[in-house]
């Protein structure tokens, strides 16, 4: 299976927005991160990832199969991880656990058991005793207590404190680490997408501005500080949008196409994205 | 299938006491006019109340969006929903026969009154599931509302108007023979509407987005 995630052309209309063809490739064994400005569309191309939502056009396919809601087996493969902890408040770990085995067929409670015991969730305690990061824990540790090749997660780390956003991120890296495991992750924490994420999607109004890899983005763009009378010298087309102040010009360019004369100094994903947004306001 | 319904339970296991509670209360009001039908009669609104709860816990958890992504489809969802409420009226017929004989002390005055009782929560179910199937517990529950209002008016009102009568002689005409006939048929009708209600639940379901 050469891809966890390909979907191609997919578009989806609704009265004020629309995702318009939008095109990504997740390769088997690597993170995705998902990034874009609130009300991007990031939790629509998740849904219609997943088929909560009737596209208008184009095609999904999850590891390596054309998704369809009716196929078990394929989500049988397929853990994921809301915005929110799904389940009823008056459960307990162990009533999640009986509801869930009765829904995977590859469930697993003692993966499940182990999760619990290595996120240092309480068993008996009812889930509306659980702070927001446990909360978070379980749903993560359901997600990886079937046979999940696929972790599609959904802003899952937003309000969850840095200590706990790490260890988060811990077990998405040891998720990977069997190379048929893949993660497919939004969040507007882009620092921690910078940490884990092999692959940055940056999706604006509805639209994939771009989807690459980490190391090619950064690799690709830098960002020039300079007077405005230097700045001049820079190529137009090098340039993706600048921030002029008193001090001078900060400009997010395409470090090939600029001047080596110019100091270009590393831009960070948020970087990248903010200077994007910028591009397109312009 | 299972675990659906299993979760469904958890989710009003919190309210049981309640439930209990009202149940006892009307009981007393029951002995109070020694009628175990007006009994029978109003624990028909636990049939009803208690899967739209559940319903509520899963719009309120967002459940539904997430149960999609396991492997269970929209049929199944409605289909547990069904079946969850079939379980709560069997025990909700349960008890108001346990009361209704508690009550009057007579065991066929008890079946009977059941038998009659039972069809009602079977058909308000019927109506209402599609409703909040479609437009949500938080909108559906004035149909809810309107519907129960309209289930009062309609038996106290049949019981005093012209229309008592003429369900007397309808009731002990030669078409139906006896008391059991009429109950046959509110149970034909019951189940036809609760099987209307299944399939055009199912094709709401099927088309809705989460």
């Amino acid at each position: 299976m050469e891809n966890a995630i390909k979907i191609k052309g997919v578009t989806k209309k609704y009265d004020a927005f629309q995702l318009d063809q939008v095109d990504l490739k997740l390769p088997a064994g690597y993170i995705m991160g998902i990034i874009g400005e609130n009300g991007a569309g990031k939790t629509t191309v998740i849904k219609a990832m997943l088929g909560l939502v009737k596209l208008d056009a184009g095609q999904v396919e999850l590891l390596g199969k054309p998704f369809d809601t009716q196929d078990r087996d394929l989500k049988e493969h397929i853990g994921v991880v809301m915005d929110s902890c799904n389940f009823p408040e008056d459960m307990k770990a162990k009533d999640i656990d009986r509801v869930m085995a009765s829904c995977y067929r590859t469930w697993s409670s003692a993966a499940f058991h182990g999760y619990i015991l290595k996120f240092r969730l309480p068993e008996d305690k009812k889930i509306k005793n659980y702070s927001s990061g446990m909360k978070m824990k379980l749903s993560i540790a359901v997600a990886l207590s079937h046979d999940s090749r696929l972790l599609i997660l959904d802003e899952a780390t937003t309000g969850l404190d840095p200590i706990v956003r790490d260890e988060v991120l811990e077990i998405f890296r040891d998720f990977v680490q069997d190379e048929r495991n893949s993660v497919f992750i939004s969040s507007h924490i882009l620092s921690d997408l910078e940490k884990i994420c092999d692959y940055i999607t940056f999706l604006h109004e509805g639209k994939v501005i771009f989807s690459e890899s980490k190391d090619q983005l950064l690799e690709t763009y830098g960002i020039v500080k300079c007077s405005k009378a230097d700045f001049e010298a820079v190529d137009e087309a090098a340039v993706i949008a600048c921030r002029e102040s008193s001090f001078g010009v900060e400009a997010l360019v395409k470090r090939a196409e600029v001047n080596s004369a110019f100091t270009i100094d590393d831009a960070s994903i948020e970087d990248i994205m903010v200077y994007f947004v910028k591009e397109g306001t312009r | 299938m299972k675990g659906l319904i299993l979760k469904d339970f958890i989710n009003v296991k919190g309210q049981i006491v309640l439930y209990l509670l009202i149940t006892v209360l009307w009981i007393g009001i029951g002995f109070k006019w020694e009628s175990g039908s007006f009994f029978s009669g109003v624990m028909q609104m636990f049939a009803v109340m208690i899967p739209l709860t559940a319903l509520a816990y899963d719009e309120k958890n967002h459940w539904n969006r997430f149960a999609l992504t396991m492997p269970v489809n929209r049929r199944e969802l409605v289909r547990s929903k069904f079946l969850f409420a079939l379980l709560t009226m069997v025990a909700v017929g349960i008890v108001s026969f346990a009361g209704s004989l508690l009550i009057s002390g007579d065991l066929e005055e008890s079946v009977i009154v059941v038998l009659y009782s039972c069809p009602i929560g079977v058909i308000l179910n019927g109506i209402l599931m599609p409703v909040m199937f479609q437009f949500g517990v938080e909108k559906g529950r004035f149909v809810y509302i309107g519907v129960v209002a309209l289930f009062v008016l309609l038996v106290f009102g049949i019981g005093t108007s012209p229309f008592a009568d003429l369900l007397d002689g309808v009731k002990d005409s030669a078409l139906f023979h006896n008391e059991w006939g009429l109950m046959g048929l509110l149970w034909l009708v019951a189940v036809a509407v609760i099987l209307i209600s299944m399939a055009i639940s199912g094709r709401i379901y099927g088309k809705k987005e989460f």
